[in-house]
Formats: structure tokens, sequence, C-alpha cells
């Protein structure tokens, strides 16, 4: 297990107990290492926001085709039948 | 009938799932935005978010609500409405388990941050995004994005968080603002 895997597991509390002795250990003596861990930490986050943008995009688009396609005219006329 | 997420992931795309939900709830929660006064815009806009924190919800913690997703997305939808048009001075009280769907806001990531790593990275962030928050398996994000088989995947996924993690980084010691 490299260090981005190592990094890794201990986000997602997957470390089994050596290892996350190890990790801790690591995370005292190796500054570097735990400047690692925060950047990738960031990373995470960083992923997620994209996620979470992709979705968002994914959603507008599906609900685009539910208004315009005419397949989905009955769940339409149900919609607008709300608004009139 | 609403699609469980986690038993369909491997048989629905996620599009279907959003066209089911659809399907299935926004009706109820257009009637309800209309009776409060609000536009089908207003709705749609309450549904969008609403979905966003359903599906986060259910990938990070595989939330399967006891009295069905389409129910607790309906209340999702109506926190979120209170909440837009607080000063209607309205409340609704939350049952456990919604209260539970509704999710923190995010840490603030710079848009500017975001949006370099999409023009330099954009192949490496679909890759973890498509791991981590779709949550596909390794086999899934091969045939996805074209590797010769899981292993691949895998070693280019690794590849991938350390160009991101990396790219934090350089930003990091170059004194870039990464909060808005």
């Amino acid at each position: 297990m490299n260090e981005t895997q190592l990094i890794e597991k201990y986000l997602f509390k997957r470390l089994n107990v050596e290892d996350q002795l190890f990790m801790e250990a690591k995370l005292l003596t190796d500054p570097e290492f735990k400047c690692k861990l925060k950047w990738q930490s960031r990373a995470h986050e960083i992923v997620k926001a994209h996620g979470q943008k992709i979705l968002r995009q994914e959603i507008i688009s599906v609900e685009n085709r539910l208004f315009s396609e005419l397949r989905f005219q009955n769940f339409r006329a149900t919609i607008f039948k709300i608004f009139k | 009938m609403v699609m469980i997420i986690e038993e369909k992931k491997q048989l629905n795309t996620r599009e279907t799932i959003i066209i089911e939900l659809y399907k299935a709830t926004f009706p109820e929660v257009a009637s309800f935005v209309h009776k409060m006064g609000g536009s089908l815009a207003d709705a749609k806009d309450i549904f969008q978010d609403a979905l966003v924190i359903y599906f986060q919800k259910n990938l990070e913690h595989n939330f399967v609500p006891e009295r069905g997703h389409s129910h607790y997305l309906k209340g999702i939808s109506k926190h979120l409405w209170y909440k837009k048009f607080r000063t209607r001075k309205q409340n609704v009280p939350l049952t456990k388990e919604i209260s539970t769907l509704l999710v923190e806001e995010d840490p603030k990531i710079s848009s500017r941050l975001l949006y370099f790593l999409e023009l330099s990275g954009k192949r490496c962030l679909d890759l973890l995004s498509a791991f981590y928050y779709e949550q596909l398996n390794m086999k899934e994000i091969a045939q996805r994005f074209g590797f010769s088989g899981e292993r691949s995947a895998t070693a280019q996924k690794y590849k991938c968080l350390e160009k991101i993690r990396n790219a934090v980084r350089d930003h990091e010691l170059n004194k870039e603002d990464f909060y808005e």
C-alpha cells in the first residue's frame, strides 16, 4: 500500500488497527506526510464539488427532456394542470 | 413505484432513476409549491436542490428511508421551500429521518481552483467523481473511461488522485486562496 492508498483508507476510515497505528505514528513524525493528508483531503472536497456539479447538470438535462419530449406529455399535462 | 437507488444502481443509469423520481414525486412537490404561492420555476428549482441533497445522502450513507424514497424527497423539498421563503414566517416540523437527509453546506471550494482543475484535469475529475461520488465500481469505471481492465482503472484512479492533490498543493504553496 503506497502513501496515497494509505491516506485514502484513513480518510474513509477503512484502515485495520495495525495500519491505523502506523498512520498515526507517521502523522506525528512526518510533517510532509501530514501535508499530503491535508492536500488529499482537499482533493476529495474538490472531487465532491465536481461530482455535485455534474449531478446538477444531469438533473437539469433530464428535467428539460421531461418538459419537451413527446413521450412525457402525460407528465407535462399533470404539471401544467397544477399551474394553469 | 420509486426505484431504490442502492438496489437498482447496477441495472439503471442515474438518468433513469432521476426520471422515475420526477414522475413519482414532482407532481406532489409542484402542487405544494403552487399551494404556497410559488411558480413552476420555483418548483423546479426546489426539486433540483432536493435531488442533489437526496443523491448525496444516499451515496454517502446508503440511506434507505423506512417510508420510501418519494416521501423523503417530498420532505426535503418542503423543507427547502420553507428555508428559501423564510420571510413568509412559516415553518414545518422535520421528522428525524428527514432532518438526517439534510446535509451541511459544503466547505466553499474556490470556484477559481475548481475551474482551473476542470480545464487542466477534467478527465481525472470525471474519473474520480465517478468512483467517489457516483460510486461506480472499477469494472464500470474501466468501461466508461475505456481502460483495458480493473487494474488499469485502479492505477489511473490513484494517478488522478495524486494529480489533483499536487494541484491543490501547488495552489496552496503559491498562496492561492482556496476559499471564496
